[in-house]
């Protein structure tokens, strides 16, 4: 309940900046953006938490299978050259599509592929060697 | 004192003090802290970013919530190192440039169109609302989702970027704000930007830089970062 409570109260404030953006021409609403991540709790996951003590296992590189956290990082830092579905491995022409499209459309595919690695954080194999684009798919 | 003397006092005295004034227009080093904010919880992300101006190298040292160094140049060389397992993944490709990073336009000057037209976009229309100036530029026929991008300036300044989707619905908004000069660019200290993933679904990333420097560099920096020999590369 909280946690809808929440998510409604993130999603108004949304509405809010984007209106006020408008109104106000091209300024973003700061205090509100800065109110918004002041109010939301930290991402409790283990990309953020266990990253730091977990290390990446290169006889796990080696034998073929993937970090979700280094998938998620390369995601976050890098994915509008699909740096992360190269480490997951994929089509070349996957790859050479994010950079095509700016992003793989602007640096929106990049975020939703982000979310999906969070949420399925445990068991990352459908992606791993996924040739489809739209690697969630 | 003939000439040839007077010539030699002054390389002597002359050189070393413009090779530090080189030095202090060749090095930037800024500190950058990004949050998401999507699904109603945030992500935070700290690096530190260290720009060789002369030679196109950007070297990042990622600190927060782990640990890793990406290095890339202006031929598209990518590496990224992760000191706790030592190892190094590589990627090449020209799209990878240092020349393609937001950081590169705003340190050089060329945030004119904050790199479309190199992209294949094309100025289709500019106007004037309330002194500012808004630029609209059409997507090449290969970018099949975004129809057109509006940028707007504010003294020669991008402040707000919005990527308008085929389907009519905007895709992203862009804030650039805070800009700050430092003698020879100029940067905006704070990009907040907002995607559309669906009518009622979208993520903020706020990305705010402090702590710019372009000489007085501690003898730790990150310019000359060396990946170990004995580096094993991953794919």
């Amino acid at each position: 309940m909280k946690k809808i409570i929440f998510l409604s109260l993130v999603f108004a404030l949304t509405a809010m900046f984007c209106n006020n953006a408008k109104a106000s021409g091209y300024t973003a609403d700061e205090r509100l953006v800065d109110e918004m991540f002041a109010k939301a709790p930290e991402a409790v996951n283990p990309f953020l938490t266990d990253f730091t003590s977990s290390a990446i296992s290169t006889a796990a590189m080696a034998s073929g299978s993937k970090d979700a956290a280094v998938a998620l990082i390369l995601d976050f830092f890098l994915g509008g050259f699909g740096i992360h579905r190269f480490y997951l491995g994929t089509e070349v022409m996957t790859g050479i599509g994010y950079i095509l499209t700016c992003g793989g459309i602007f640096g929106i595919v990049p975020i939703v592929d982000f979310i999906e690695l969070i949420i399925n954080y445990n068991d990352i194999s459908r992606y791993v060697n996924n040739p489809k684009f739209f690697m969630w798919n | 004192m003939d000439k040839t003397k007077v010539l030699v006092v002054f390389l002597i005295f002359f050189i070393p003090q413009l090779r530090l004034i080189s030095q202090g227009k060749d090095l930037v080093s800024v500190s950058q802290e990004t949050q998401v904010l999507s699904k109603g919880s945030k992500s935070i992300f700290k690096c530190d970013i260290y720009y060789n101006k002369e030679k196109d190298v950007i070297v990042t040292h990622h600190y927060y919530p782990a640990e890793f160094v990406k290095m890339s140049n202006r031929f598209g060389e990518l590496k990224i190192y992760f000191p706790r397992t030592n190892t190094v993944t590589i990627q090449q490709n020209q799209s990878l440039s240092t020349t393609n990073e937001l950081l590169y336009y705003f340190i050089n000057n060329k945030q004119s169109d904050l790199g479309l037209s190199k992209e294949g976009f094309k100025l289709t229309g500019s106007t004037r609302e309330e002194g500012l100036m808004v630029t609209i530029w059409q997507a090449p026929v290969s970018i099949k989702v975004i129809d057109h991008i509006k940028i707007v300036f504010n003294d020669m300044q991008p402040v707000y970027a919005e990527y308008m989707g085929v389907d009519g619905t905007i895709k992203k908004k862009i804030y650039y704000s805070r800009y700050t000069d430092y003698k020879f660019f100029t940067i905006p200290l704070r990009i907040t930007e907002i995607s559309f993933e669906s009518k009622s679904d979208s993520t903020i990333r706020l990305s705010v830089f402090s702590n710019v420097r372009t000489n007085d560099f501690p003898d730790n920096n990150y310019f000359n970062f060396k990946i170990p020999d004995d580096a094993k590369i991953s794919k």
